[in-house]
């Protein structure tokens, strides 16, 4: 079985019929690997939510198909045939933390995998697992999740999601109200979980910089169609394009561009990482450094 | 009435700590805000950047010491006048609707305060042009975006025209365009209605607008400046988990791989500007 998500001219149009009909999808064609750090980007009501709505199955198309790791949704699915897919697609909204409850970290994120029918045991082995992988320290565990600081409370929210064992983990600007540090550290264990959990990762975000960071694959939506699906340098390649779809460069390209126009040199690199950025200005200052 | 210095708000000796807890979120803060300016409040989750915007509202009340905002003093027979002169903008908007759509949420505070009807509906009509949400007025707040919802908050607290606006990370929920467009507006009401900003930030490329930067640790000032001071100190900043402006970072970098960088502040323009010439020179 591939296992991949694809959408096939997949539509969504809410209040069908009514005054306040609006589509929200046209026409979504996308295919994301197994494996990919997938990045969507697009504007406030540009369908980023709608769409994914879709991966497990909240939204049914109103015209079209998705398939998530060989379930394929469509107008016709039953919603009782999409309890297997929830647990294929792990969410992790904005503020995931609000919704904590239980009376410890531990039962917190043993919570699903005991509700999915694992023994009080194996679920808080698979619990300690979690929390070991999210990196939350070991004296927090017996501790109430609300006498935690906020990043770590959206830690624990985001080990209860993985509790699920999910292959997909959707992301949905994960790090909003997160100080810089504690942004950094959630992303980096983010990219931790890509690379060693293999874990194909969606990530919804207005962060140019964490699309030129982390992303391999990257998804943009206007007006609720695809208009561009390439790689972030591709994407980044071309700044006029982006200014007339009103996108950001991320920090390190528009350096690079800045520095390239006043040199008046073409635009012959794409820097997304800082040192990427720092070694192209090396190169472009030359063999002038040890005089 | 005439304020001491030309300072909007006066803090003094100020303590702050939860019921039944021993630690100080706020431990003797002095703190003066000149009337006017635009004030940027930075620190990491925690330090207590936002104690303090609750205190100056009084939706906390201090252990110890003094507040004067405007001239009067922070106690219970002042408090609904302070709050008139103060609007608060928080982080998730979803918190301070009440209205069934956008024009009588933001008519809500405004009839609070006794505003006519006639000028009432020019205000909120006012506000909701300024940030570019008039053909949502008769929208359900539910309805909208995250960014839009942020926007009607805003219009929300300009119709009140207050002297003191408390963005507390008002912004960081907005996408660039949004968030830039957002400190843009806020500057040109700032210069039109002559309110003084406090803006609680993690975006530190918003925070080097600012008139002033007051950064927080622990609940004490640890720093306290003009932008082009603060940022140059950028280990410090690291430490206590903050973030440094980017130019600073590509200066730090380069430093670090052996060019010969003056250890200054510069702006990104200025960082450019620096590289053309020591290309040319060389």
């Amino acid at each position: 079985m591939v296992m991949s998500i694809q959408a096939k001219k997949l539509n969504y149009t809410y209040q069908i019929g009514t005054p306040l009909e609006h589509v929200a999808l046209k026409d979504v064609s996308i295919n994301i690997k197994d494996g990919s750090y997938t990045a969507i980007v697009g504007h406030t009501g540009s369908g980023k939510s709608t769409l994914l709505q879709h991966l497990n199955g909240l939204l049914k198309p109103t015209s079209g198909e998705i398939s998530i790791n060989g379930y394929t949704i469509d107008n016709t699915t039953k919603n009782k045939e999409l309890g297997k897919l929830r647990k294929e697609v792990g969410f992790v909204f904005q503020f995931p933390e609000a919704q904590l409850f239980e009376e410890t970290v531990l039962k917190d994120i043993a919570f699903a995998p005991k509700n999915f029918g694992k023994s009080e045991d194996e679920a808080e082995k698979i619990a300690r697992e979690k929390a070991k992988l999210v990196a939350l320290p070991e004296e927090v565990l017996e501790k109430s999740p609300f006498e935690l600081s906020g990043g770590q409370m959206r830690r624990v929210a985001i080990a209860g999601i993985l509790a699920m064992e999910p292959k997909v983990l959707v992301l949905d600007e994960p790090t909003a109200g997160l100080d810089p540090e504690g942004r950094h550290q959630m992303m980096e264990m983010f990219n931790r979980l890509h690379k060693d959990e293999n874990l194909t990762i969606i990530l919804v975000t207005h962060q140019m910089n964490d699309v030129a960071e982390y992303a391999d694959h990257v998804i943009v939506l206007e007006s609720g169609k695809v208009i561009a699906d390439s790689t972030p340098k591709e994407l980044f390649s071309d700044p006029e394009w982006l200014k007339n779809h009103h996108l950001n460069l991320p920090q390190t390209t528009d350096f690079a561009y800045k520095l390239f126009d006043k040199l008046a040199l073409s635009k012959h690199s794409i820097p997304l990482q800082s040192e990427e950025l720092t070694d192209e200005i090396l190169k472009i200052l030359g063999g002038n450094l040890n005089e | 009435m005439s304020l001491t210095d030309g300072n909007i708000i006066e803090i003094d000796n100020l303590s702050f700590k939860y019921a039944r807890q021993n630690k100080y979120i706020l431990k003797n803060l002095t703190l003066n805000i000149k009337d006017g300016q635009w004030i940027a409040l930075i620190g990491h989750n925690g330090s207590g950047k936002s104690t303090l915007a609750r205190l100056i509202d009084g939706l906390l009340k201090a252990e110890s010491g003094s507040i004067k905002v405007d001239g009067y003093e922070m106690n219970e027979k002042n408090i609904w006048d302070i709050r008139k002169k103060i609007g608060m903008v928080f982080q998730n908007p979803d918190n301070q609707f009440v209205g069934a759509d956008v024009e009588s949420d933001i008519a809500f505070g405004l009839e609070n305060q006794g505003v006519p009807r006639e000028e009432m509906v020019s205000r909120v009509a006012d506000a909701l042009k300024v940030v570019g949400m008039e053909k949502f007025a008769t929208h359900e707040p539910a309805r909208l975006s995250g960014g839009q919802k942020q926007r009607v908050a805003i219009a929300g607290v300009l119709a009140l025209r207050p002297k003191i606006i408390i963005l507390d990370e008002a912004t960081s929920m907005l996408d660039p365009e949004g968030r830039k467009g957002l400190i843009t507006l806020i500057k040109d009401l700032k210069d039109e209605y002559k309110f003084t900003v406090i803006s609680i930030t993690h975006d530190i490329d918003e925070a080097t607008l600012a008139d002033r930067v007051i950064v927080l640790d622990d609940g004490k000032i640890i720093d306290d400046g003009k932008p082009e001071s603060i940022f140059i100190k950028n280990d410090e900043l690291l430490n206590i988990g903050l973030d440094i402006p980017f130019a600073e970072k590509i200066r730090r970098e380069l430093t670090k791989k052996g060019v010969d960088i003056p250890n200054k502040y510069f702006t990104e323009e200025e960082m450019v500007d620096w590289l053309c010439q020591f290309k040319q020179k060389n």
